[in-house]
């Protein structure tokens, strides 16, 4: 029975996020942070084991405990454990939780700028739009808006890719008329749309099935998806666009972060911006193994030239107007972006 | 301890005649209250991701379509075919019970349905025709089990939901342990039937009324057909089939059969309101018990156990049979699947299972606990029908429970025979 | 005259949820069609279809306790004799209650919390959408307490075990189930 309590007490800590130790503070020289108190930081993501994700988190997790000496401990529920990506960001906001990270942008939709179509080709572009003034400034803007801080911001999942089962795709004209399963996100629905082909949803896990049957001519999605869920079984041709990427934010409750010592706050931070980098590499490297099995398949993966990509981007421009008119982002920080991207090349 | 606490106190509320959904409601305010109360916030973030399901809104179209053949005259069709069909054999009222489940099965998605359904048309006109009350009942109850393993199944549809599993190859997966479940209760009744003289007297098979009555029973049974094809070839989602299965009904009823009308209409839309709604908030309250548990690591703690264990395959799917079986008995399906997936389904997949296996597994599994007492939903509306006591209708069910049981041990160790089709099928 | 008003708020509370129902079920069969003979899907429209399943799903909660519908464990239940069991159905209830003021209170707060967010599909703000819960939750407390009411003065019988006939023509009297 005895035991039975001490359980209880010990989860109902460790749920608060706040550990109260009872244990007397003791300063020596071995441990500098004695006596800034202890730190649960409960972090929930989507991704299963062995996904960029997960490895990155879990490396994390122990770089911040070791360099905290053990003060600040990281509780990671990774695989939708604690609920889908929007659920989590909602327990963040809400201070059930402290962190979470994952594509999920409904409290901050201006981080949807960066999802704009054909707006990067390479990672070196990606990394330099991530780290810019501009993501600082819209990442700046969660604290006011919803009481999240984001510490870091990484890519999601590679870039995304489009496949189909009709023809080769090497112009926007070949999207017309085929019917592509999308996830519903808007940047993605109004590409296909502005080039010409019509969008439908398909549950995740019915679209190998719904594409085997030709329910959908094509899907987009990033390569380890694609290799994940077998679909270069019933694709047949892909084409290396690289026309979207989606931002990783890692979101922390703000009222939390600003009780840690600053001490601790620096210290995740460096972390996090560590993890963001060894996350990147990881996704690079699991992209390329993903596209070799699909080659392998017998899938035909054309590349396009610089001038087709300009061709695809050309058609993509209603999208950015309709982004800029529905606030998302502005003339001016679309120009930015577009420098950006410019100079990273 | 927090699922030892949470389980408790469940179990106290729901035995004291609280509604089940506000039990395990109570159960984890009282949890949260003692333990966590920073998760309140909470509450209702869970309860509404449980019941905000594009997946389910498939379990109240499957619900009104049962309905609305029932008053549509299709329900009867199929009992009219299904007597011509076992004519052949010299089988009986009970050989009709079972056929019309597994075809009645094919439509709706719930057992629970089934009883009612069938068991309204059928309990009566068994009894007139010598069967003790018992049996009527037992035979009506046991193969209502069918209802739910044969696609299209609601309680498969909320395990897809929680595993992610695909719902068409879930389906599948369903159907021949179902029709294994059929054709072994088939033998068992011929047999005692035949020992105890309820089958007829030897009547003339008249050509022209097999005819006519299969005619007549063609479109009523188009549709479980068209309906296990659409979800299973994911030519669409199962809510979209459900969809067509109502517009089905409803064309069949007013324009073939001509029987529908608009007040049943209606009285199927206030039916399935009702139903739909009672299950749904009990899905809703689940899915905050689910979360606590995960939040406070339950399942690995749980997984952890099983992992030192160490066993062969086969032994820990049969001590996953009689967890099932147990958990059956006394908690109603959908709790009971949200309850044991996240818990149970890591650990089969770290043995090698598949999770079409598990879920058709913990499908005939806690279908058999709704017709074991104290907790059994089809005992309780065969209970509505006769006003039999439910543990009498239990006593009649028997015979025919352990063909379920039987099938669920085969199904167990033999994966084959839940991944076979589903394969087939490019799953 | 109070009995009639209560009698008209009763079927207008009902003939929203059946109207929902049958709205979903409308709207499911157009989607379908729409979708597989030509060929046109739109977000708004699924998004609205699962919207309004779950309201149905949380407006049925006062209406599962008004007409006794909800799921219930009654072997023990049934055996309490008469004249303790109003006193227990009466506690019940009052479990119920306490459960969807919880509920009720916190949906509120998570509405205004989350409700500032802009729904994918349909694009209108959350707060319509997971407002169906509080409100929803109000008026399921109003029928608990039309019900613990009811029970207080009901007369003896209507608490005997329900497989007695009297049971069924008392519940059909005042109107009980179905
Ligand atoms: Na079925
Ligand atoms: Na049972």
């Amino acid at each position: 029975n005895n035991t039975a309590k001490n359980e209880n007490t010990a989860s109902k800590e460790s749920t608060s996020g706040k550990e109260s130790n009872s244990s007397a503070p003791q300063t020596t020289a071995e441990d500098p942070f004695a006596a800034l108190g202890n730190f649960t930081m409960i972090v929930g993501h989507a991704q299963p084991e062995g996904n960029p994700r997960t490895i990155s988190m879990e490396q994390f997790a122990k770089d911040v405990t070791e360099r905290t000496k053990g003060h600040v401990t990281i509780d990671l529920h990774a695989n939708g454990q604690l609920g889908t990506e929007k659920e989590m960001l909602e327990q963040v906001v809400a201070g059930t939780i402290q962190g979470m990270r994952g594509g999920q942008y409904d409290f901050s939709p201006r981080l949807l700028m960066f999802t704009l179509p054909f707006l990067t080709n390479t990672r070196s572009q990606v990394t330099a739009l991530l780290q810019s003034d501009l993501a600082k400034k819209v990442c700046a803007e969660a604290e006011k808006t919803t009481g999240t801080i984001i510490i870091s911001l990484c890519d999601a999942g590679g870039y995304r890719q489009f496949s189909n089962s009709k023809r080769p795709i090497t112009k926007p004209e070949d999207l017309a008329g085929l019917k592509m399963r999308t996830n519903g996100m808007k940047t993605i629905d109004l590409t296909f749309q502005s080039i010409g082909a019509t969008t439908t949803t398909i549950p995740y896990s019915d679209l190998y099935m719904g594409l085997k049957t030709a329910v959908a001519d094509g899907q987009e999605n990033p390569w380890v998806n694609v290799q994940t869920m077998k679909f270069y079984e019933v694709q047949k041709y892909f084409t290396t666009v690289n026309y979207q990427f989606h931002p990783d934010p890692f979101y922390v409750n703000a009222a939390w972060w600003n009780s840690l010592p600053a001490e601790f706050q620096k210290i995740i931070s460096e972390c996090a911006d560590e993890m963001s980098v060894f996350n990147d590499k990881l996704i690079d490297e699991n992209s390329d193994k993903a596209l070799d099995t699909i080659k392998q398949a017998g899938c035909e993966v054309y590349t396009p030239t610089a001038d087709e990509l300009k061709a695809f981007q050309d058609a993509c421009k209603p999208v950015y107007q309709k982004c800029i008119d529905e606030g998302i982002l502005t003339q001016e920080e679309l120009d930015e972006m577009l420098k950006i991207v410019e100079n990273a090349k | 301890m927090a699922m030892f606490f949470l389980l408790i106190f469940l179990l106290l509320f729901a035995f004291l005649g609280i509604p089940l959904a506000f039990s395990i409601g109570a159960s984890c305010v009282t949890y949260l209250a003692t333990n966590a109360p920073n998760l309140f916030s909470m509450f209702p973030q869970k309860v509404w991701s449980g019941a905000y399901s594009e997946l389910m809104i498939a379990m109240p179209l499957f619900i009104l379509a049962g309905e609305l053949m029932n008053t549509g005259g299709i329900t009867k069709r199929i009992i009219n075919f299904c007597l011509q069909v076992v004519k052949p054999f010299h089988g009986g009222l009970g050989e009709v019970n079972i056929v019309a489940s597994m075809i009645f099965g094919g439509i709706s998605g719930s057992s629970v349905a089934d009883t009612s359904a069938l068991g309204s048309i059928l309990i009566p006109s068994m009894e007139e025709n010598g069967y003790p009350p018992k049996a009527a009942a037992g035979i009506t109850v046991a193969s209502s089990t069918m209802g739910m393993i044969i696609p299209p199944s609601t309680p498969m549809i909320i395990y897809a939901m929680i595993s992610g599993a695909s719902v068409g190859a879930l389906f599948m997966a369903g159907a021949l342990p179902g029709i294994l479940i059929g054709i072994t209760q088939l033998i068992v009744v011929g047999w005692i039937s035949h020992k105890k003289h309820w089958h007829p007297l030897k009547t003339k098979f008249i050509f022209k009324e097999f005819i006519s009555a299969i005619l007549v029973g063609i479109p009523a049974l188009l549709m479980p057909v068209f309906v296990i094809f659409c979800v299973s070839f994911g030519i669409c989602t199962a809510s979209e089939s459900a969809g067509i299965a109502v517009f089905y009904a409803v064309l069949v009823g007013f324009l073939l059969y001509r029987e529908l009308t608009w007040k049943a209409v209606f009285q199927a839309l206030k039916k399935t309101l009702i139903t739909s709604s009672s299950i749904m908030i009990i899905i809703g309250f689940t899915t905050i018990f689910t979360w606590i548990l995960t939040m406070m690591k339950v399942p690995q703690v749980v997984a952890g156990f099983f992992m030192d264990l160490n066993m062969p395959f086969w032994a820990i799917a049969l001590i996953f049979d009689l967890l099932i079986l147990l958990i059956g008995t006394f908690i109603d399906v959908s709790p009971a699947i949200m309850l044991l997936t996240p818990i149970l389904l890591p650990v089969m997949q770290a043995y090698g299972f598949s999770e079409l296996q598990f879920g058709a597994m913990m499908i005939v599994g806690l279908a058999i606990g709704l017709v074991t007492p104290p907790v059994g939903m089809c005992l309780n509306a065969c209970n509505k029908i006769n006003r039999m006591p439910i543990i009498d209708i239990f006593k009649g069910a028997a015979p025919y429970i352990v063909c379920n049981i039987i099938v669920l041990i085969l199904i167990s160790i033999i994966p084959q025979l839940t991944t076979w089709l589903p394969q087939l099928l490019g799953y | 005259m109070i009995k009639k008003i209560t009698q008209t708020l009763y079927h207008i509370y009902f003939g929203i949820g059946i109207a929902a129902m049958g709205i979903l079920t409308a709207s499911m069969i157009f989607s379908v069609i729409a979708r597989y003979l030509f060929s046109l899907s739109w977000k708004q429209l699924t998004e609205f279809n699962v919207t309004t399943f779950a309201f149905t799903t949380f407006w049925g909660m006062g209406l599962c306790i008004l007409n006794n519908e909800h799921v219930i464990i009654d072997i023990f239940y049934d055996k309490v004799p008469p004249h303790l069991k109003r006193w227990l159905t009466i506690f019940n209830y009052i479990v119920v209650l306490i459960v969807d003021i919880i509920f009720t209170i916190y949906a509120y707060k998570y509405t205004m919390m989350a409700g500032i967010q802009i729904s994918q599909g349909m694009e209108i703000s959350m707060k319509y959408m997971y407002g169906i819960m509080p409100v929803s939750g109000v008026i399921c407390a109003i029928c608990i307490i039309y019900k613990i009411v009811e029970c207080i003065q009901a007369p003896d019988e209507f608490f005997a075990a329900k497989n007695i006939v009297l049971t069924n023509q008392v519940s059909e009297k005042t109107g009980g189930s179905k």
